[in-house]
């Protein structure tokens, strides 16, 4: 029956030992090598991508911080020049106020010198006065007086002349 | 030179079986021979396609386990197989000397089939750490046991009969329309016969995917 079916151990074991020898031959070069460098690159590739990964985490973290730091900066700016400009207008309202006082100051001393020439030159012109005064009487009476005479005349003669409001 | 193989017992099938056999371990080895992490040869770009997609495909039926360990077997029973097959397309197969389908004859399904009943209990025994592995012929009920063993032998049977019937039925059939007409008559059955070697090569190899992820599966429940 085996014989009429065609079947032959023969044939079977070498098919069998073909079979077997290529199991061995394409496990070693072709399935074993193929596979683990399939996994290889996989494992690359998502090692990788991890990589990818933590490196664009760091960057935002930086950039976050890089930001943060900006603002702050322009924070303290503002403030710098608004610490500036009230220390300006600060030092410019001193400056005017004593500049003001200073004028006052000047404005002061001049009156009182104005005050004071004034009454020299008054003084000054009460004494030419007094002695215009005395020569024009000696003129006028055509004659000496003794000192004492010529002392009590001009007294009359100013306080005349004082009372008819003549100092102002 | 192939009279005098033919005098010592050595068939066609037997040659041809050998001459495939030397020309996938060639193609293995210059293919494995430099493998780059990014691949640059066109060789290299074909092989691991292929593979990975056996892989994927063996994957999905064997479970992710048995496909690690037993991928070896079944994707080199898909490769044999289909190669075998296609063999018989090539021009004077089956009257050329010393060239004849593996497939055609009986004995190469047999002896496919006889390696893969042997693998599925060795498998079983292996995952299951000895003998117990036997206790699945008597589940879900021991009164079951003799249809339970009878699915065991009639499996290397059934497999033997499908591959050898297609390929031998198709070869049949190709032959007598060449005598016919040799002329065009047999290209629409030789142009099925390549889609019916992809698919014998891929019932074969799925089955004995399906037997052996089984028995790895069946010794984690036992």
């Amino acid at each position: 029956m085996v014989e009429a079916l065609g079947i032959d151990i023969k044939e079977m074991l070498f098919a069998v030992a073909n079979f077997l020898i290529l199991i061995a031959v394409l496990t070693k070069f072709l399935y074993k090598p193929f596979l683990a460098n399939l996994e290889n690159r996989k494992q690359s590739i998502q090692d990788a991508f991890d990589n990818a990964e933590a490196v664009n985490k760091r960057a935002d973290e930086k950039m976050s911080a890089y930001n943060k730091r900006i603002a702050n900066v322009e924070q303290e700016a503002r403030e710098i020049l608004k610490d500036a400009k009230m220390k300006a207008d600060r030092q410019a309202s001193q400056i005017v106020d004593e500049a003001n006082e200073k004028a006052s100051l000047m404005l002061q001393k001049a009156e009182a010198e104005i005050e004071r020439q004034k009454i020299l030159a008054v003084e000054e012109a009460k004494e030419q006065i007094a002695m215009l005064a005395v020569m024009a009487a000696e003129k006028i009476i055509e004659k000496e007086l003794d000192a004492s005479g010529q002392t009590q005349l001009i007294d009359n003669i100013l306080k005349e002349a004082g009372a008819s409001g003549w100092q102002n | 030179m192939i009279e005098k193989l033919h005098s010592i017992g050595i068939s066609n099938a037997m040659i041809t079986s050998t001459v495939i056999t030397l020309i996938l371990c060639a193609v293995a080895v210059i293919g494995g021979r430099r493998i780059e992490s990014v691949p640059s040869s066109k060789l290299q770009n074909a092989l691991e396609a292929g593979i990975e997609k056996l892989y994927r495909f063996f994957e999905d039926i064997m479970g992710e386990y048995a496909c690690r360990r037993y991928f070896p077997v079944v994707a080199t029973l898909f490769i044999y197989i289909l190669v075998c097959n296609y063999s018989g397309l090539l021009p004077m197969a089956g009257h050329f000397p010393g060239l004849a389908a593996p497939t055609s004859s009986i004995n190469f399904p047999m002896g496919l089939a006889v390696v893969v009943f042997f693998a599925t209990q060795i498998v079983g025994i292996r995952e299951s750490h000895g003998p117990r592995f036997f206790k699945h012929l008597f589940q879900p009920f021991a009164f079951l046991f003799p249809i339970m063993l009878v699915e065991q032998f009639v499996r290397p049977l059934s497999l033997t009969l499908r591959l050898y019937g297609n390929v031998f039925g198709e070869e049949a059939v190709v032959s007598s329309f060449f005598d016919m007409v040799p002329l065009g008559l047999p290209l629409p059955m030789q142009a099925l016969s390549i889609l019916m070697g992809f698919v014998q090569a891929l019932v074969f190899s799925l089955l004995a995917a399906i037997y052996i992820g089984e028995a790895a599966h069946t010794a984690e429940h036992l």
